[in-house]
């Protein structure tokens, strides 16, 4: 029986002791910066930037690659790995200086073989990257290096945007030559954070400062800690008590427990990702632009947004083009009208009103609340709408293409991708079965158009004949919110939510 | 020896299961509708790449071909590979195992005072209030499903009153304390989980004892009222709850599912959740066959144990 | 003359009455609980204020309130509402669920206890091999491999909880069926030609009927607790539909800030339980049995 209260002993022991160190919250001899990131692709994660499968892998790829160049909020253009860059005159060749003296991680040297290189790969059906429906514009012949600190891309028709193009989610600079396999598991960049600890599925991703990297003076902090939380509560808990220092993302739902707490800062970002509610126009009863415009005139867009984002967000025109931006086609977007759905719909010969399925997931958070408050918002005008939940691990593959009304998210892009992506009639995912020559052509000339203003107002037409006549509602866009120990410093989220730059952030202990 | 003929035939039975549930798993598994190659590529993938993928894979051999190349790996130790990341199974599975099995030992080590001190103060101050009182608690700790515990315990311990840290920011830098730490909450909610069960029972069965002649006995003999308890009943009273505590094990393998995903616990019960919305059919399939292997060596051990324990089973 | 006239009291009120005071306070306790439970999911759509997926009933994230007593969620819909919508469902999936688990399991484990040789044999095989799986992860591979398109859909739910009961339910059944086999009616029976499955249904099957009950309500005990962990991981029932567990899963993230609304369905799922698992208690004590409750 001595053992037994030896044991009982040593478990009220073990107890005590853990219920004890609450005073040392912080973990001992940690100078690293703790970062929680908010989704998690477990066994899926690699240090590959072709194979960014989840929003989970831009939080480590992203501190430890550069790209060739990097987009802000405003699509504006800036260095990274490339310094200068310009088009010929017949606008098909764009030449990009890339900078000096910049090394990988394993100590080769950065020239633009890797940028051919990296391209070329994306570009390989072979390595199986997402990012080949992205980049169909790049030829991959056209792909060249003229010498060591120059790389041309040279397209069959002019891309008027394509600096902005080439930087997306799956661009980092890997070195010439890398193998897929090789760079799963351990990565090689030019970037601010060289990989130590890093294991698919494991809970914590440790990266270390590079002391070479090509911008003196970053980044601040000695080493990044990264885990994923999924968990609302225990994610709120640890930045509240200081176990984070950076939390990439707060769900609308616990944002009330922080936005009094003294101890931490909210960040928003400006307007990111879209959400829409999106029908195929050749399926009945869409394919009645009538109906259509009825199904889209129903939403109170800014009620949607306090209720699904909690206020965090932005009312959409139905066009991938935020409102703000100058080449949205409003300021403001259109408002709820009853009387005037109820009109369509009885013109459309649907005067007993509207009935069908509207196929959802949680596929990015909020999807679901979004489809049911939409649902709630169509009924006074005689619709009556189906929501179908489904899984959301097998939403994007098992429903979205295949079902004429689902819900949908698209990250932001600029306006020339946004509004290509999935209305053109060559678009990859074409969400809506959209096909309208005149459509393409216009996008086409915006595209095209070397003149800023004069792109900006053919953006503005193209994006009002989609929201005219097209199959989306796109009711909201959302903001993100973040949130930031005080003590923390120098960190600001950008709408291109994987675009993760930790270069700055430093924490004071 | 009759004794090692039981033993070994316990054994036999236990292996002929376990084949049987190696079958179960396979055909109920290898039926997972939904092609694991698109869930691999993602939604960008294109229909060569996902062939290719297919034939790497030997999606497209038979079944029956496809369950012995299994079966014959799983003895020989070769579990394969991730169809998600082509890492080995053991490499994802070692680290998961461990941390399930420190979190399992904590959780028992907390199991044992929870269910042994209120036994002894209901078993003592029995039909009183506290003994009233205690009975109720158990029956709504019982009735509570554990996914409420968990969130009720996470609310309590890392936001109402913040002692205990929020998720297991542990790597291998971190102290052995700051592990503790981590486990604590998932391994308090499995404790009282397999504590209210087996309290009930202990306390009937200390009853029973304290009511038996034996005690009486002791009693009479002018032994004092702690040390009959202690020395005399709690012994006695605590072998039938060994089959109890075989079940708690049982219990347990299937308990880390919900808790580890509570507590965002990077075990073996997170992982089989993780790897079914993957699809990730060799994780799957490992794991489950490691968790019945468990079950079944629990069982058989303690089988073997009554059997060794109580000499009238042997004829069995 | 005017004589009252006292009438006998009734027979059988009395004798209920008598009955009623003999049973243990467990079953009592229990019987009222779930007869409330019961209630509440048959009348509560009728009287329940507001609908389980309206919208709109007050500010979102408000607290405990006269008008809304379990809070309102993030939707703005009533969470007690929708805790009294749902009751019937928790209800219907245990004990449907439940009953043909124990169908089965009856059916299976009484033949295979009275017929015995390699049929018995061959099934307590598969029946141990199905045991040593434990439930929840038997429950995720089924509802994984039933696929994407019947994901959510109630009556897997409901199969899959008969599938995890019946090979535990068979176990018990072949027991009591080996020990009825033994009697002497039994053996009379068999001598005049009746098939074996006659002999279940006249002789076996009334005499395990005190054992199974007491299977059944030890089961539909724990089956909302295993209902409601598959809606919290994701693999049970959809949303909206207001399924208890579902639900707490769905409003665990509000718990700091209106925790009632997490507490709200985890009372309702916890009660139903204690009632079921003290009827359970009851019930066995006055069959002459004893139960161990809990999580088999």
């Amino acid at each position: 029986m001595k053992l037994a209260r030896l044991m009982c002993g040593a478990a009220i022991g073990a107890l005590a002791m853990a219920g004890l160190s609450s005073a040392a919250l912080a973990a001992a001899g940690d100078e690293c910066v703790k970062v929680l990131g908010y989704e998690w692709s477990g066994e899926k994660q690699s240090m590959d930037p072709a194979d960014m499968h989840s929003g989970d892998d831009a939080y480590h790829t992203f501190a430890v690659y550069n790209r060739l160049v990097d987009i802000d909020d405003n699509f504006n253009v800036r260095p990274e790995l490339a310094t200068e860059w310009g088009v010929s005159d017949d606008g098909l060749t764009w030449t990009f200086k890339l900078r000096d003296g910049v090394k990988f991680h394993s100590g080769k040297d950065f020239s633009s073989a890797d940028a051919v290189y990296t391209f070329k790969r994306l570009l390989d059906e072979k390595t199986g990257s997402g990012a080949r429906a992205v980049l169909e514009f790049l030829d991959p012949d056209g792909i060249k290096a003229p010498d060591a600190h120059t790389v041309t891309f040279t397209t069959k028709k002019p891309v008027v945007e394509l600096p902005v193009l080439i930087s997306n989610k799956f661009t980092n600079i890997v070195p010439d030559g890398a193998k897929q396999e090789d760079l799963r598991l351990h990565g090689d960049g030019t970037g601010p954070f060289m990989q130590e600890e890093f294991t698919p599925n494991a809970p914590v991703r440790i990266l270390r400062k590079n002391p070479n990297y090509w911008d003196a003076g970053k980044p601040k902090a000695d080493c990044l800690k990264i885990t994923v939380a999924q968990e609302a509560v225990a994610a709120v808990s640890a930045i509240k008590s200081g176990e984070v220092d950076l939390m990439l993302n707060v769900d609308p739902s616990v944002i009330p427990a922080l936005k009094d707490d003294p101890s931490v800062v909210l960040l928003e970002t400006a307007a990111s990702n879209s959400m829409t509610i999106s029908f195929w126009v050749d399926a009945k009863p869409f394919d009645d632009p009538k109906v259509r415009e009825a199904l889209k005139v129903v939403v109170d867009r800014q009620a949607m947004v306090d209720t699904v984002l909690l206020g965090f967000g932005e009312p959409g025109a139905d066009n991938p083009v935020p409102v703000g931006n100058p080449a949205s086609y409003v300021k403001e977007a259109p408002k709820q009208d009853y009387e005037l759905a109820k009109k369509l719909l009885a013109e459309a010969g649907h005067k007993d009103g509207l009935k069908f399925d509207l196929y959802t997931a949680e596929g990015v958070p909020g999807m679901v609340r979004m489809a049911q408050v939409y649902a709630e918002m169509a009924k006074p005008a005689g619709i009556d709408i189906n929501v179908i939940v489904t899984p959301a691990e097998s939403f994007w593959d098992d429903v979205w293409l295949k079902q004429s009304a689902v819900t949908s998210a698209w990250s932001m892009r600029p306006p020339g991708e946004g509004l290509a992506v999935a209305y053109t009639q060559s678009a990859k995912w074409k969400e809506t079965h959209w096909e309208r020559p005149d459509y393409d052509a216009m996008l086409l000339k915006a595209n095209t158009t070397v003149d800023a203003a004069e792109r900006q107002k053919l953006f503005q037409q193209t994006g009002e004949l989609l929201a005219k006549e097209g199959g989306l509602v796109l009711p909201m866009f959302v903001h993100q919110v973040l949130a930031l120990r005080k003590g923390c410093e120098g960190y600001t989220p950008l709408a291109q939510n994987f675009n993760l730059n930790f270069e700055d952030l430093s924490c004071s202990k | 020896m009759p004794i090692l003929r039981l033993v070994a035939g316990r054994i036999l039975l236990s292996v002929l299961t376990l084949l049987i549930v190696s079958l179960i798993v396979f055909a109920v598994l290898e039926v997972l509708p939904g092609d694991v190659a698109s869930r691999i590529l993602g939604r960008d993938a294109t229909p060569e790449a996902l062939e290719l993928l297919r034939i790497k894979l030997g999606l497209n051999d038979p079944a029956p071909v496809r369950y012995l190349h299994w079966l014959g790996g799983l003895l020989s130790g070769d579990f394969g590979q991730s169809l998600v990341s082509s890492r080995p199974v053991t490499d994802i599975l070692a680290p998961r195992i461990y941390n399930t099995v420190l979190l399992s030992l904590y959780a028992f080590l907390l199991y044992l005072p929870l269910t042994v001190i209120p036994a002894l103060i209901q078993a003592i101050r029995r039909d009183r209030p506290v003994d009233h009182g205690l009975s109720i608690v158990t029956l709504v700790l019982l009735s509570m499903p554990d996914f409420l515990l968990a969130t009720i315990l996470l609310f309590t311990f890392v936001v109402l009153v913040p002692i205990l840290p929020a998720i297991s920011l542990v790597d291998h830098s971190s102290s052995a304390l700051d592990y503790l730490r981590a486990m604590t909450l998932p391994a308090l909610t499995l404790a009282i989980v397999m504590a209210v069960y087996a309290v009930r029972m202990l306390r009937d069965n200390l009853i029973e004892v304290l009511d038996s002649d034996y005690v009486r006995m002791a009693e009479l003999k002018g032994l004092s009222a702690k040390r009959v308890l202690l020395r005399h009943a709690l012994p006695n009273a605590l072998v039938p709850t060994l089959n109890v505590t075989a079940l708690n094990l049982a219990y347990l393998v299937g308990g880390v599912v919900v808790v580890e995903k509570v507590f965002s616990y990077p075990g073996f019960g997170s992982l089989l959740v993780d790897s079914l919305q993957l699809r990730d059919l060799p994780v799957i399939e490992t794991t489950v066959m490691i968790a019945a292997l468990v079950y079944v060596g629990a069982n058989l051990i303690a089988d073997i144990a009554a059997v060794l324990l109580n000499p009238r089973l042997r004829t069995a | 003359m005017a004589i009252e006239q006292v009438s006998a009291p009734k027979q059988t009120s009395f004798r209920y009455r008598v009955l009623w005071r003999q049973t243990p306070q467990s079953f009592r306790i229990g019987l009222i609980v779930l007869l409330v439970h019961l209630i509440v999911a048959i009348t509560g759509p009728f009287w329940a204020p507001y609908g389980f997926s309206q919208m709109g009933t007050g500010i979102p994230l408000s607290g405990m309130s006269w008008t809304h007593p379990f809070g309102i969620d993030q939707l703005g819909r009533d969470v007690f509402s929708r805790v009294v919508h749902g009751s019937h469902i928790v209800i219907l999936l245990s004990l449907s669920g439940t009953a043909i688990g124990l169908l089965a399991g009856a059916v299976l484990g009484l033949l295979s206890g009275y017929l015995g040789g390699w049929f018995d044999n061959l099934l307590q095989r598969l029946l141990e091999a199905l045991i040593s799986i434990p439930f929840l992860v038997l429950a995720l591979i089924a509802i994984a491999s039933a696929g994407p398109e019947l994901s959510g859909n109630p009556i897997l739910v409901v199969l899959v909880v008969a599938l995890v009961y019946a090979p535990r339910i068979a176990r018990i059944a072949r027991a009591a069926a080996m020990d009825i086999a033994t009697r002497d009616f039994v053996t009379v029976a068999r001598l005049r030609g009746e098939s074996a499955w006659s002999v279940m249904r006249r002789e076996l099957l009334p005499n395990a009927t005190g054992v199974l009950l007491v299977e059944f309500a030890l089961r539909a005990g724990y089956a909302p607790v295993l209902v409601g962990s598959l809606g919290f991981l994701g693999f049970g029932l959809r949303p909206p539909t207001p399924e208890w567990g579902l639900m707490i899963s769905e409003n665990r993230a509000l718990i700091i800030i209106t925790p009632i609304t997490v507490l709200g369905p985890g009372l309702a799922l916890a009660s139903l339980v204690v009632g079921l698992n003290l009827f359970t208690e009851g019930l066995a004590r006055i069959l002459g049995r004893t139960v161990r409750l809990g999580n088999q």
